[in-house]
């Protein structure tokens, strides 16, 4: 009996898949030369790999469309609480389909959870020499607080003649309670560095600023005050530029 | 110009691992995809696989075998989901069929019409085998330790996902014998 007829389909399958070894190859090789069913098994068994193949291809994530949002009945019923809610829900819609589609707003938000939290003793230090500065603010204590705005003061006051600096506070959740003109008197002066050095601007995250009005806790805000749809874009944003990021 | 994923910030096999999902999502999309046959099922499943491949990365020992280890959180994922989907019912008894006849997909080769109804009829650990194996080249090692199964059932699984797929092929004229379906999921009695 030739030594040929002995291969399993497994053999066969291992030799297209390119799992044998140099000498296996060379006499399957040898013996598929001289064995028109053998070479016949192994052609089919390419063929088939190669259909597969060829099916999933051109497999390419989709892209979605927005579906029409029927609320006709509830809106007619109740007309200004629908256009709220539809307001806030077409928002986070938007935010939670644009934050599932852009990896950078997923790594920024790994970003912002795994980033420690920069003491403000050492916020003059980590900023340095560096040109653009997105300063995360997430937590907010009114006694410590002074002493931050005295560093962002100084620093900014520093790089005053720099027209290349630019630095961006972005507060959320609790952080946004500095921003909040009815209890805070940080809001005052923030407000007030913004307008003296143009190199700053400040941003509140309008998921927070939702989350907090939906707990009964709404945070009034100055004019001046930037909103960007959620904190973790605009950080995301900004590092994508290049932007060195700090947490408070 | 600095990007985000340089940052130091970011743990180095955090960085490595967005190098590798820069140019890896479309290939976990297109293994999903080529598992359940549903690109709304695939993109979740492939959401939560980057989810949870972010949050535990920095627990990977060899970064050389990260491309491995990103398909094993996505089978592991995939497995999970159809979990939630039928608590009650062993993920082995699932297999797919497609809802609709080859003939009546809108593709630009029946061929490969048949060839995706013939993935999509074997059972789920086949039909895992022959993807990773025909789609993405995995070698027969990586594949046993992506599914955590021996090289030998590798090999096994693989040739009868292949004869049951050529045999389908081959069978592939008795077209008005295959039932139409609405659902995706369905359990094998």
């Amino acid at each position: 009996m030739n030594e040929e007829h002995n291969y399993s389909d497994e053999y066969i399958n291992a030799y297209i898949d390119g799992e044998l070894d140099y000498d296996e190859r060379k006499q399957l090789l040898f013996d598929e030369q001289s064995n028109a069913e053998l070479a016949g098994r192994i052609n089919d068994a390419r063929i088939l790999k190669e259909k597969v193949q060829l099916t999933y291809a051109g497999i390419k994530k989709p892209r979605y469309e927005k579906k029409p949002f029927r609320c006709a009945a509830f809106f007619n019923r109740h007309r200004a609480l629908a256009a709220s809610f539809l307001l806030l829900s077409s928002l986070v819609a938007m935010l939670v389909l644009n934050s599932g589609n852009d990896e950078h707003i997923l790594i920024a938000r790994q970003l912002i959870k795994n980033t420690p939290p920069t003491l403000t003793v050492n916020l003059n230090t980590a900023i340095g020499n560096e040109r653009h500065i997105v300063l995360n603010i997430a937590s907010y204590d009114a006694k410590s607080f002074s002493e931050t705005v005295n560093v962002i003061d100084m620093v900014l006051s520093r790089r005053s003649n720099d027209g290349s600096f630019s630095m961006e506070i972005v507060a959320n959740k609790q952080g946004l309670k500095a921003l909040d003109v009815k209890s805070s008197a940080h809001a005052i002066q923030l407000k007030q560095l913004a307008d003296r050095y143009h190199s700053l601007k400040i941003v509140a995250c309008a998921k927070s600023l939702a989350d907090l009005a939906t707990a009964g806790d709404p945070v009034k805000l100055m004019e001046s005050i930037i909103i960007t749809p959620s904190a973790a874009q605009q950080v995301a944003k900004r590092t994508a530029a290049g932007w060195l990021y700090l947490k408070l | 110009m600095r990007s985000i994923k340089n940052l130091l910030l970011l743990s180095s096999k955090q960085r490595l691992l967005c190098k590798h999902l820069e140019g890896g999502r479309g290939r976990l999309f297109r293994m999903a995809y080529a598992w359940c046959h549903d690109n709304d099922i695939a993109d979740d499943v492939v959401q939560e696989t980057m989810v949870k491949a972010m949050q535990s990365v920095d627990a990977v020992k060899d970064t050389e075998a990260l491309d491995g280890w990103l398909f094993r959180v996505l089978s592991n994922c995939f497995i999970d989901y159809c979990r939630r989907q039928r608590e009650q019912i062993d993920i082995e008894d699932i297999v797919l069929l497609a809802n609709k006849t080859p003939e009546s997909v809108n593709c630009q080769s029946e061929m490969l019409a048949w060839v995706k109804y013939g993935i999509s009829s074997l059972p789920f650990k086949h039909r895992q085998v022959i993807t990773l194996v025909d789609i993405e080249s995995f070698s027969y090692a990586e594949v046993a330790n992506i599914l955590d199964i021996p090289q030998g059932t590798v090999m096994s699984r693989l040739n009868r996902a292949r004869q049951a797929l050529k045999k389908i092929l081959q069978e592939s004229k008795t077209v008005n014998e295959i039932m139409e379906h609405d659902t995706i999921l369905k359990v094998v009695r």
